[in-house]
């Protein structure tokens, strides 16, 4: 829809044309005239606009807020994230007036964020969301989540009026943009009504250009409420940046050769894979020299994305320095992600081996590893030049020749290591409280196929995961976050289901991430907009990471079995009732017979529009598994008055 | 004791994170405190390639424990074959069985301590005091090993049982 959009608007196409189009591509008329209706007049088609046109801009007079409403609907958002504050109230009252626009309200500043980003992940397009200034603090640790994931994000605030500001006022403090900088790419105290459009656009191109990043405008509010302000609104695909870039042939060919001479190379494939749609062509090059695959990330797996099919037979799943298969590994070409964390020991990479480095994050290549090679260019175009240049250099015998059987013996690898999964998953199977893995296989088997799993998992995240098949035609993973700070998930899912309403979109979380942030609050922007979203609470009433990392390190929490800030079991927390305070049903699985039932009365409600949340109660694990145990304190009990 | 039972379910969470833990645990000297047996080579493929052996030879476990804690290692990705999980179980639970003393860190244990230890008779351990007067600390079993003028073989009778730091 987008390019008839742009061949309406600057191509010539006329509107019958328009229509028509649309129809053929599957809309009805209503939808197709209702799209045409809110596209700005077709300058292409107007000889007394044609001067304009060539600018690639168009004029607009309203209100501050109506400027910013124009612009945005020329950066293609249909969806606004909003916050409760009257700063946004001009953006508000534009939107009156342009119902194409749609507004998402939550409850708090972190899960605006959280649904712009679960929606950007899943849709591919740049969200935006805006609340009060001052709930910019609580909006931050899910700004670092996405700065860190590099996030296509328009974060906005209000802000005091200009004349005001700088005075440690009502609702002010100094340097306003301060506390931001660290979880955005950009970011601009707009201060000339006249230039919100061109400010609004500088953040909607840099947030969406590789590598993105969320960036960040405060609008004082005097310019928003500005009547009568003329300004050019930049029409849609003229900051469009698109990063398709290539390495050149000579790179290209050193990698082919040493990838062709390499006698135990390994591809990890990071998250620039998924964001450039380039999951068929490393495929093609994985299969083309039979490279065995890890994910971009460490032993978990995936965090950001899935960037190869987890049912490939040259996938191997996470990454470690000192991997079972394929020993003496003597090269690996990184595709799209961060080179393994080195820690502060030896490196998880030995320096024996040759590093190419692939990404368009140029600034991040080889800062931790001496490179045989880093390259800057798109993930895609390597990998589909790679193969061409490979298959122009040896013969289809040299090929074979360079294959032999690690294909075959990857798929083996991975078989027998499956098959013990298997084995051993039996052993507590049909146990109360719940595992990881019969809850998640249960939930797997009872999901479309092709679901979205959006998934904030802790240390235990692994176990459940690996239920799941991660492919094109199978589920989608979106999540968990690299930042993994605790309140994106349950948003995000919402935000996910948004962006992709046709298909079954599941949200997993532990209960310890579920109370963090505010996160029950997504259920309310779940209710009020009827976004079908089935949340599992995998509730072990516990933070099991802390606990297990903390014992395991035996200090005195270990040696005295006093779990001092682990434990969740007090209060209990009655999610089922949590639920039904914002009108989402709900029902606690506790046994292995209940977990299909209840996902199919999830699944039915999901048909009917409604939310639905299970509280299903997991085991702990590791060390302190066993303890009830926390630090008692009653200030009820402190008083001296009984008030 | 249900939370021992999971002691090594916490092991790979613990060190995903710092997963150089596994190369620094061999320059600590935990790799040569497994002692030999069928399964020590399968414990090196399987579990050090993911995490530090420290967690494995500070763990003390019956059999039932071990055998949950290995299933729970192989959810999370462990490189474990079908076949050699009842071998893992065996060597493990043998060698780092409930019963098994506790490990003694010798740059800082008491005579007391160390004598309590199978195969550390008490000259031995007086050679081991005067040595670490002199000497000590030890970073590992090669420097305790020349500092007592001892063969390997002989070592290898007590050394699984030493550690040297905390």
């Amino acid at each position: 829809m987008r390019e008839l959009v742009r061949n309406y608007l600057q191509n010539g196409l006329t509107r019958r044309g328009f229509v028509k189009s649309m129809l053929q591509s599957g809309f009805s008329l209503v939808a197709a005239n209702s799209v045409l209706a809110s596209l700005p007049p077709s300058f292409a088609q107007d000889e007394s606009k044609k001067e304009e046109a060539k600018s690639y801009t168009r004029i607009f007079r309203g209100t501050g807020g109506e400027l910013l409403a124009e612009q945005l609907h020329d950066a293609g958002v249909e969806y606004l994230f909003l916050g409760n504050a009257t700063g946004v109230s001009p953006l508000c009252d534009a939107v009156v007036d342009r119902p194409n626009m749609k507004i998402i309200l939550a409850v708090n500043e972190g899960l605006c964020v959280a649904l712009a980003d679960g929606y950007s992940r899943a849709s591919g397009k740049t969200a935006f969301a805006m609340f009060s200034r001052v709930g910019v603090p609580s909006a931050s640790s899910n700004m670092y989540n996405a700065m860190k994931d590099r996030s296509a994000l328009v974060i906005a605030s209000d802000h005091i009026e200009s004349l005001a500001s700088g005075r440690d006022s009502h609702e002010d403090f100094d340097d306003t943009l301060e506390p931001v900088k660290q979880f955005t790419k950009w970011r601009w105290n707009v201060d000339a009504a006249t230039r919100i459009p061109e400010w609004t656009m500088k953040a909607f191109k840099l947030a969406s250009t590789p590598p993105g990043g969320p960036t960040f405008l405060m609008f004082p509010r005097d310019l928003l409420v500005s009547r009568d302000v003329e300004a050019e609104i930049f029409l849609p695909g003229t900051f469009h940046i698109p990063m398709s870039v290539r390495a050149d042939s000579a790179t290209i060919d050193k990698m082919a050769r040493a990838l062709i001479e390499a006698r135990s190379p390994l591809l990890r494939a990071g998250a620039d894979v998924w964001r450039s749609k380039a999951i068929p062509q490393l495929v093609e090059l994985a299969e083309l020299l039979a490279i065995p695959v890890t994910s971009g990330e460490e032993r978990e797996g995936f965090r950001i994305s899935c960037n190869f099919p987890t049912n490939h037979p040259l996938f191997l799943g996470g990454y470690s320095r000192s991997m079972r298969y394929p020993r003496n590994v003597d090269l690996i070409l990184n595709m799209g992600g961060k080179l393994p964390d080195p820690g502060a020991g030896q490196p998880q990479i030995p320096r024996s081996v040759k590093i190419i480095d692939v990404r368009i994050e140029a600034s991040d290549i080889g800062n931790d590893y001496p490179l045989y090679l880093g390259v800057a260019a798109d993930v895609k175009k390597v990998a589909e030049d790679l193969v061409a240049a490979i298959k122009s250099m040896v013969t289809a015998e040299r090929l074979e020749q360079i294959r032999g059987d690690r294909m075959e013996q990857t798929r083996q690898f991975v078989a027998r290591l499956r098959q013990a999964r298997l084995q051993a998953m039996k052993a507590d199977w049909d146990k109360a409280p719940l595992t990881w893995e019969r809850l998640s296989c249960d939930i797997n088997e009872a999901l479309e196929r092709d679901a979205y799993i959006v998934a904030e998992f802790g240390t235990e995240g692994p176990k459940a995961l690996k239920c799941f098949t991660f492919a094109e035609g199978e589920k989608t993973l979106i999540g968990r976050t690299s930042g993994s700070a605790l309140g994106w998930g349950a948003g995000a899912a919402a935000g996910v289901k948004i962006a992709q309403p046709d298909k079954q979109v599941i949200s997993l979380q532990g209960d310890g991430g579920f109370l963090f942030g505010g996160q029950p609050m997504a259920l309310w922007t779940m209710s009020r907009y009827h976004i079908p979203v089935i949340t599992v609470v995998y509730n072990n009433r516990s933070y099991n990471e802390t606990r297990e990392r903390a014992f395991a390190e035996g200090g005195r929490q270990a040696q005295t079995g006093k779990d001092m800030l682990s434990y969740l079991g007090d209060p209990d927390v009655d999610f089922v009732k949590l639920a039904g305070a914002f009108g989402v049903s709900a029902e606690q699985v506790a046994t292995p017979d209940q977990i299909k039932p209840a996902m199919k009365r999830a699944a039915r409600a999901a048909q009917e529009g409604k939310p639905y949340l299970i509280d299903a109660v997991v085991g702990r694990t590791g060390r302190g598994a066993d303890l009830a145990w926390y630090p008692k304190l009653s200030v009820a009990e402190m008083r001296s008055r009984k008030v | 004791m249900h939370n021992r039972v999971l002691l090594l379910a916490a092991a790979l969470l613990i060190l995903t994170v710092t997963s150089t833990q596994g190369q620094k645990a061999k320059e600590e000297g935990w790799l040569e405190l497994l002692p030999p047996g069928d399964g020590r080579e399968l414990v090196l493929n399987s579990c050090a390639s993911c995490h530090s052996l420290k967690i494995v030879v500070h763990a003390r476990m019956g059999r039932a424990e071990w055998t949950k804690s290995i299933n729970d290692m192989i959810q999370r990705g462990a490189p474990v074959f079908p076949e050699e999980i009842e071998p893992i179980t065996i060597y493990l639970s043998k060698a780092f069985g409930a019963a098994v003393p506790k490990l003694v860190n010798v740059n800082t244990a008491s005579r007391e301590e160390l004598e309590k230890l199978p195969n550390l008779k008490p000259a031995i351990v007086a050679r081991i005091l005067e040595a670490r007067g002199k000497a000590g600390p030890f970073k590992n079993s090669e420097e305790l090993r020349r500092a007592l003028g001892m063969e390997k073989g002989d070592l290898e009778k007590f050394i699984y049982l030493l550690k040297f730091s905390n």
